[in-house]
């Protein structure tokens, strides 16, 4: 599969592809910024891992949310799954209302839960 | 079979020996009337169709002997509560089963029943009792005990005529009564009569007999017909006359009996019995019957009917008649068959003059004779009897003591040792034939018949066998001339196989005989090895183990046919083989089992399998110890001829049943031997003629009776109350009325004797007392009260009855025991103390002034000192309560001051005091320390004392419970340079259950004595793990030691080993109390032993289950909640328990610098807020004068006084039900906290209604962090499983983060600089997966707190110390990190 993984910090971004092709041969693409993503949407990736933050680098770049309404926009068939440092229930329902596929906290099971996921969709 | 005679009486024998003469072979042909049976017919089923051939009913009798009051009986009548009611020529009687109570006209009482023929008996609606008399009518009020009369009177509404035949009352109640002089209804409302007449000018209706179809008309005779009555339109028809009705002048009818709606059977005097059919109006049939021998009475007089079973089923009518007894009429033969009187049998019926029938729902047909009542109890009577009836062939009696045999083509075989030969019945035809066994009068006396597997007929008599040819109808014999050694007579045969057979020879033993060889084998049983047997044999029998068994007057001998060994059963035997009397009777085989043996003591049986006897006599159930036989049926039931009665016995329920001549029996005492077929009829012969039945037949009586109450007596007097029929009925009582007695009844009439009954009087006592057939019960003396009285019963076979008979009993207390009394009393006391009081000082004002004054003075004197003295004793006894809580609120309110006092001390002492000033501030400190510890000890034995002290069940470590104490005792043992070590047993482990706090406290108390009391050497605490969850804390000194006689008290409060310690070594004296207190608390317990001089040595013992790791870090985390968070905050503490105050004052204070105010109840608390604002409120809901709900009202009323409405308000509440807290919530209440409240509850309650941030403390912020310094904030665990242990991996996420972390520290700080919150916020958000990474789950904590703060309250300085916190855990990670 082909996943693209969107998040500004470089530790998540690299652990997360890291497990994720260690485990299963999937084809992923790390972005920092949203805008970057959509550059590369294109490619038709079957899945994208959007992080809801994605300002802390570049101060002006669109939030997870933004991103997530675009893509579904364009590419309603892609699967997303977002990221999240914090547990919202507002946020979590505003995503998966906007089309996301899956809400994910960033702690400890949420590598093996992304896989998880990715799993299902194949 | 065994033969009786040896125990039989000697007057039989002379008359056996006279019949033994008659030698000649003859045939008695005896046409047995009325006394045979047809077998194959099920019976045990009563619906089932039953011939009247086959119904001999016993009749028991009821007379004056039983209490009637005449014998000549009238009329029948059964009520609702299951009473039996007879009418008499002398007064009337109700029948409990048992007693006859009598009611008679007494002309001295109106009450009394208007006259004493009476005719008619009927219940109404209402329960009461009406009684149709030659003189009027009555009518019993039960309750009331009362008669109401009616006679006939001068007027039309009366009753036309005294004389009243019938009663009956109709669906609606109406009663309706039959007169001579025409039809009467009752008109219940006036009391009074309303007249019908078919037809009074021409002719006088004489009604004698009514009868009401439920399709509102009346039946009933006319002078010379038959007529109806409609009761809606009260119109009589009349029935033509036929010409059997014109044959006859006067009353042709004498009863009449619906059968079904459309037939009325007409009993007649002189026509038979009538079959009417309602809808043609018409006789369809008219049944008379004929007596062919002349028979005294007259023929075709019926005088009364009954169906046995129910109307219209195909079934038999008993008619009763003028002359010829009771009569069966067969409804399918349509034929009359008669059971008349017989002078010679005790059972038939009482006299051949029969009246009224009633057939009851148990199945007892009632008889009312000329004689007295008869009864027939169809449904028990399950033992069937055949009599030979002897007195047309000239009273020659068979004699008692038969012995029955069977062979083919249903014949019985029956013999006696009284006469000579034997004889043949057939059931079928009825025929009973003699048959001699020689002619020439030698065969001797017949001591046993057996038919063998081939349905022949052998007979054992004195002086051999003899085998009977059906086909020559001859007997042939085999005797010594066929080496049978019969000398002493045989007594018994059995069959053991087909063709081989094993006799009983007296004085011998056992004959063995083989048909086919063929030869007779004697065995010779010896008693023992020396000594032959003498005695006759009675019995003989074969069991399946191979042996052959004889019954004896020396015990019964079993012998083994193959090899000819004896095994005796005897008083002598060994107890396996004991049996309680050598005189045995019989044997009884239970095959593949064992033996049953009869003896003259009691029933015993041999368990071959088991190899052991048992024993059974009276008091297991058997009728009498005398068995006489023995029969164990092919259903497993074994059945016991005594010399009482015949017993069953059920091995399956252990049980044993008895009957007797009331069951059907000929006689109690049986000597014939039993005979069993293998369809489970069982033969018992009796004096001329023998009872059978079925053994499935012979199961316990099925009808429950009703329990009633017969009667009452009040102080021997008999008592009647309202409600006194009803099933729950109440009777009230006055004190005195407390001696009473019930009698009462099961209304089961079948063998009533043996109801059994059971009573109680709850209230008084509450076990039901068993009382066996006993009817009464008494009570004497009982108290004022309520008792309930009640009382059930069973039928003859003990089958409890699931009614209770219950009367509500109601005792008044004496008047001088009752409140009104009381009152009166206390009033009169008063009037009669201030008259006294008026007299004397009206007396004294007529003498001195001066004397009223003083009288005056002390009156008020005494009243004053009353006062005080009451105010004392108040004071007192609230001075015992408040005496702890005052010692704890003294405590407590010293704490603060000196919390104060120790504060400024040490702010002075940090204002670099001169020298001496110094040493001021110093000894202030050390006295400010010591009186805080004794305030905190008295505290928390307050605590322990009022259970007030909540013990923890968490996950510790008990290592960090030693490293505490050791790490706070340390510095003191070093002062006195003592040797201070702590150890701890591997096998104790890390993690325990239990409540830390206090096993430190228990700890701190013991090692810091220890310190105290010793000036040189060493302490030592040592933790060892127990059996059973248990872990041993030992802590050891070699200080100054306990004496021996302190050991004892060094427990309690306030000791100390040496009086002068307290002044030496200081202290409160109460550590140890509080030490075993605690122990105590925690279900330990603590020792103590010590040597003078020596040291001390205290342990403690503690059931602490094993915890995990796991759950201690979550506890820690929750607990870790940050105090200080609540600094500054004002509380308002509203509770009205003083612990519960100090405590949550006390934990608030220890970690926050806040100040509490406290209120104890809503009052108190609205007062206060009055006059002062605060940021909080804790409330407890209940409380006196003014609870948590309604001073939350008023706070949140704006019109109310209080400063601040809005002011939050916490609810300390017991409740967590969830309709409380919302109810809390619609008062205004802004949060709760449950009692007992943990620290970290409250405190973050309190934050979250104050809007603190709550925080929590972690390592880095904890006072000991210095010590903490060198705990690693990085754990690699989750990045080692991550990378799955890959060395390289791991070191590229560390690079990662090392090479990210000067930047993230940089852009962190410069935005803080800038002010940017947002930025910072965001900043530690992105590098939240640092945190994870790298095991910095301190950092994590952290950074989640400073986003949270950025968003919610940026403000906060706590903001700016949380970032240079994370910062610098960031900084000691890099260089933790292996770069």
């Amino acid at each position: 599969m082909k996943i693209f993984i969107v998040d500004d910090d470089p530790m998540l971004t690299t652990a997360l592809s890291d497990y994720l092709t260690r485990r299963s041969a999937h084809t992923v693409e790390v972005f920092s910024t949203g805008e970057e993503c959509l550059g590369h949407m294109t490619e038709i990736p079957d899945v994208v891992i959007l992080d809801y933050y994605l300002n802390t680098v570049q101060r002006n770049a669109a939030n997870g949310i933004e991103i997530l309404k675009l893509i579904k926009k364009d590419y309603p068939d892609t699967h997303i799954i977002m990221l999240s440092g914090q547990e919202h229930y507002g946020v979590a329902m505003q995503t998966i209302q906007k089309g996301a596929e899956q809400y994910v906290m960033k702690d400890a099971d949420a590598f093996a839960k992304v896989a998880e996921m990715i799993a299902g969709f194949q | 079979m065994p033969p009786k005679q040896c125990h039989e009486k000697p007057v039989i024998s002379s008359r056996a020996g006279l019949q033994q003469t008659t030698v000649r072979f003859f045939q008695i042909l005896i046409c047995i009337m009325l006394c045979h049976t047809i077998p194959g017919i099920d019976i045990g089923n009563v619906l089932q169709a039953q011939n009247p051939g086959e119904i001999y009913p016993s009749f028991q009798h009821l007379t004056v002997e039983d209490g009637l009051p005449s014998n000549n009986i009238y009329c029948l009548f059964k009520d609702s509560r299951g009473f039996l009611w007879v009418g008499t020529e002398d007064g009337a009687a109700r029948f409990d089963g048992i007693t006859f109570s009598v009611f008679k006209h007494n002309p001295l009482d109106s009450n009394s029943l208007v006259y004493n023929i009476v005719e008619s008996i009927v219940e109404d609606a209402e329960g009461n009792i009406w009684f149709g008399t030659y003189g009027g009518v009555s009518c019993y009020h039960q309750k009331e005990n009362r008669f109401e009369n009616f006679v006939h009177q001068e007027n039309d509404n009366s009753l036309s005529h005294n004389h009243v035949g019938d009663i009956v009352v109709d669906m609606n109640g109406g009663i309706w009564l039959g007169t001579y002089e025409g039809l009467n209804e009752f008109i219940s409302t006036s009391r009074e009569f309303r007249r019908y007449d078919f037809d009074e000018k021409i002719e006088v209706t004489y009604v004698s007999h009514l009868a009401y179809d439920n399709h509102n008309t009346l039946w009933m005779n006319g002078k010379k017909t038959l007529l109806s009555f409609d009761i809606r339109s009260k119109q009589f028809t009349r029935y033509s006359h036929d010409a059997e009705s014109e044959h006859f002048n006067g009353s042709l009818v004498n009863d009449l009996l619906l059968d079904g709606p459309n037939t009325l059977w007409v009993c007649t005097w002189g026509a038979g019995l009538r079959k009417f059919d309602i809808q043609t109006g018409r006789y369809l049939t008219t049944y008379k019957y004929s007596i062919d021998n002349a028979r005294p009475g007259n023929t075709n007089i019926v005088r009364s009917a009954e169906f046995q079973v129910l109307p219209s089923m195909d079934t038999v009518m008993w008619i009763a008649t003028a002359g010829n007894g009771i009569g069966i009429f067969d409804r399918r033969s349509e034929e009359f068959s008669f059971r008349r009187h017989d002078i010679s049998d005790a059972r038939s019926v009482s006299s051949n003059e029969t009246g009224h029938l009633l057939y009851d729902e148990n199945g007892i047909l009632w008889v009312a004779t000329n004689a007295g009542i008869d009864r027939y109890d169809i449904q028990s009577q399950r033992i069937r009897t055949v009599k030979f009836d002897m007195s047309n062939v000239g009273n020659i009696s068979i004699g008692f003591n038969l012995v029955l045999g069977l062979t083919e083509r249903n014949e019985i075989w029956l013999s006696t040792p009284y006469r000579e030969g034997v004889f043949r019945y057939d059931e079928m035809t009825g025929v009973l034939l003699h048959l001699s066994l020689n002619s020439s009068g030698t065969a001797g006396s017949v001591q046993s018949i057996l038919s063998d597997s081939q349905k022949r007929l052998w007979v054992c008599t004195t002086n051999g066998i003899y085998l009977y040819d059906p086909f020559k109808e001859k007997f042939t014999c085999k005797n010594e001339a066929d080496g049978l050694y019969a000398a002493g007579g045989i007594t018994s045969m059995e069959e053991y196989a087909p063709g081989k057979f094993v006799l009983g020879v007296n004085h011998l033993g056992v004959v063995m005989y083989d048909e086919s060889i063929p030869r007779f084998d004697t065995i010779r049983v010896v008693r023992d090895t020396t000594q032959a047997l003498t005695a006759e044999v009675y019995d003989v029998a074969v069991d399946d183990f191979g042996h052959a068994w004889i019954a004896t007057r020396e015990g019964a001998f079993a012998t083994d046919v193959q090899n000819g060994t004896v095994r005796r059963f005897s008083v002598e035997s060994e107890p396996r083989y004991r049996i309680g009397d050598n005189t045995v009777f019989a044997l009884g085989t239970e095959w593949s089992r064992g033996m049953w043996i009869g003896t003259n003591l009691g029933l015993y049986f041999y368990d071959h399998v088991l190899d052991t006897t048992y024993s059974y006599n009276t008091s297991d159930g058997l009728a009498h110890e005398i068995v006489h036989d023995v029969y164990h049926d092919s259903f497993g039931k074994v059945w016991i001829a005594t010399r009482n009665g015949l017993s069953k016995y059920d091995r399956d329920q252990n049980q044993f049943s008895t009957y007797t001549m009331a069951d059907g029996l000929l006689g109690n005492s049986i000597y014939s031997a039993l005979l069993g077929t293998e369809d489970g009829r069982i033969f018992i012969g009796g004096t001329d003629g023998y009872n059978w039945y079925y053994s499935n037949d012979l199961e316990p009586n099925v009808n429950l009776p009703p329990v009633v109450i017969t009667a009452f007596e009040l102080k021997g007097k008999p008592y009647y109350w309202e409600t006194q029929l009803d099933k729950d009925s109440v009777i009230h009582f006055k004190y005195h009325q407390n001696d009473f007695s019930f009698e009462f009844a099961a209304l089961n009439f079948t063998n009533a004797v043996k109801n059994q009954y059971a009573y109680r009087l709850i209230g008084y006592d509450d076990v039901w007392k068993y009382s066996g057939k006993e009817r009464r019960a008494t009570y004497t003396n009982l108290g004022s009260g309520d008792y309930v009285f009640e009382v059930k019963g069973t039928n003859n076979d003990g089958v409890w009855s699931n009614d209770i008979a219950r009367v509500m009993i109601s005792i008044a207390p004496p008047f001088w025991k009752t409140n009104w009394f009381y009152a009166l009393c206390a009033g009169f006391g008063i009037s009669m103390v201030y008259g006294v009081f008026r007299m004397r000082t009206a007396d004294l004002r007529r003498q001195k002034l001066a004397l009223e004054l003083t009288v005056e003075k002390r009156t008020y004197e005494l009243k004053e000192q009353k006062e005080l003295a009451d105010q004392h004793r108040i004071r007192a006894e609230q001075s015992e309560k408040f005496q702890e809580q005052f010692l704890a609120n003294m405590s407590h309110e010293i704490r603060t001051p000196m919390n104060t006092v120790m504060g400024m001390t040490n702010l002075l002492i940090d204002k670099s005091p001169r020298r001496e000033q110094m040493d001021y501030l110093e000894g202030i400190k050390k006295s400010s320390e010591t009186l805080l510890y004794i305030i905190n000890d008295i505290l928390d034995l307050s605590k322990i004392e009022a259970g007030k002290i909540e013990l923890e069940k968490i996950d510790f470590s008990i290592r960090e419970i030693i490293d505490q104490v050791e790490k706070t005792l340390r510095h003191l043992a070093d002062e006195k340079n003592i040797l201070f070590t702590t150890s701890i047993n591997e096998d104790v482990g890390e993690i325990r259950i239990g409540d830390p706090v206090r096993i430190n406290q228990v700890l701190m108390n013991l090692a810091g004595n220890a310190i105290k009391f010793t000036e040189a050497g060493s302490v030592a605490i040592h933790v060892s793990a127990g059996t059973d969850n248990e872990v041993v804390f030992v802590v050891t000194d070699t200080g100054i030691g306990i004496p021996k006689e302190k050991l004892q008290s060094i427990f309690e409060s306030f000791t100390q080993a040496h009086t002068s310690d307290t002044r030496r070594f200081g202290g409160t004296g109460l550590g140890l109390s509080i030490s075993k207190q605690l122990v105590a608390l925690m279900d330990g317990t603590i020792t103590v032993d010590s040597e003078v001089g020596f040291g001390s040595t205290f342990s403690f013992v503690l059931h602490l289950p094993a915890g995990s790791a796991a759950n201690l870090k979550n506890q820690k985390t929750a607990e870790r909640i940050d105090g200080s968070i609540l600094n500054g905050l004002k509380i308002l503490l509203v509770d009205d328990n003083e612990y519960n105050r100090i405590v949550a004052a006390d934990t608030l204070q220890s970690k926050a610098e806040l100040s509490v105010d406290s209120a104890s109840n809503g009052i108190v608390a609205l007062n206060l807020l009055k006059e002062n604002e605060y940021d909080v409120i804790l409330m407890d809901i209940q409380m006196p004068e003014m609870d948590g709900f309604e001073a939350t009202r008023h706070i949140r009323n704006p019109k109310s006084e209080i400063r601040n409405h809005h002011v939050p308000i916490i609810a300390l509440t017991a409740s967590v039900f969830r309709t409380d807290l919302e109810a809390f919530r619609e008062v205004g209440m802004n949060g709760y906290v449950p009692k007992p409240f943990k620290t970290f509850q409250l405190i973050s309650a309190i934050a979250n209604a104050t809007g603190r941030e709550i925080r929590f403390l972690n390592a880095a912020e904890s006072p000991a962090v210095d010590d903490l310094q060198h705990i690693p904030i990085t754990n690699l665990a989750y990045l080692e499983t991550f990378c799955e242990g890959d060395q390289e991996r791991m070191q590229k996420y560390i690079h990662m983060f090392l090479e990210s972390a000067p930047g993230f520290k940089v852009g962190v700080e410069s935005a803080l600089a800038s002010g940017d919150l947002k930025g910072v916020a965001s900043l530690i958000h992105g590098y939240k997966m640092n945190w994870l990474m790298m095991g910095m789950t301190e950092a994590g904590t952290l950074a989640t707190r400073i986003e949270q703060r950025v968003r919610e309250h940026p403000e906060e300085d706590g903001l700016k110390q949380d970032t240079a916190k994370l910062l610098s855990l960031v900084e000691r990670a890099t260089k933790e990190l292996p770069g």
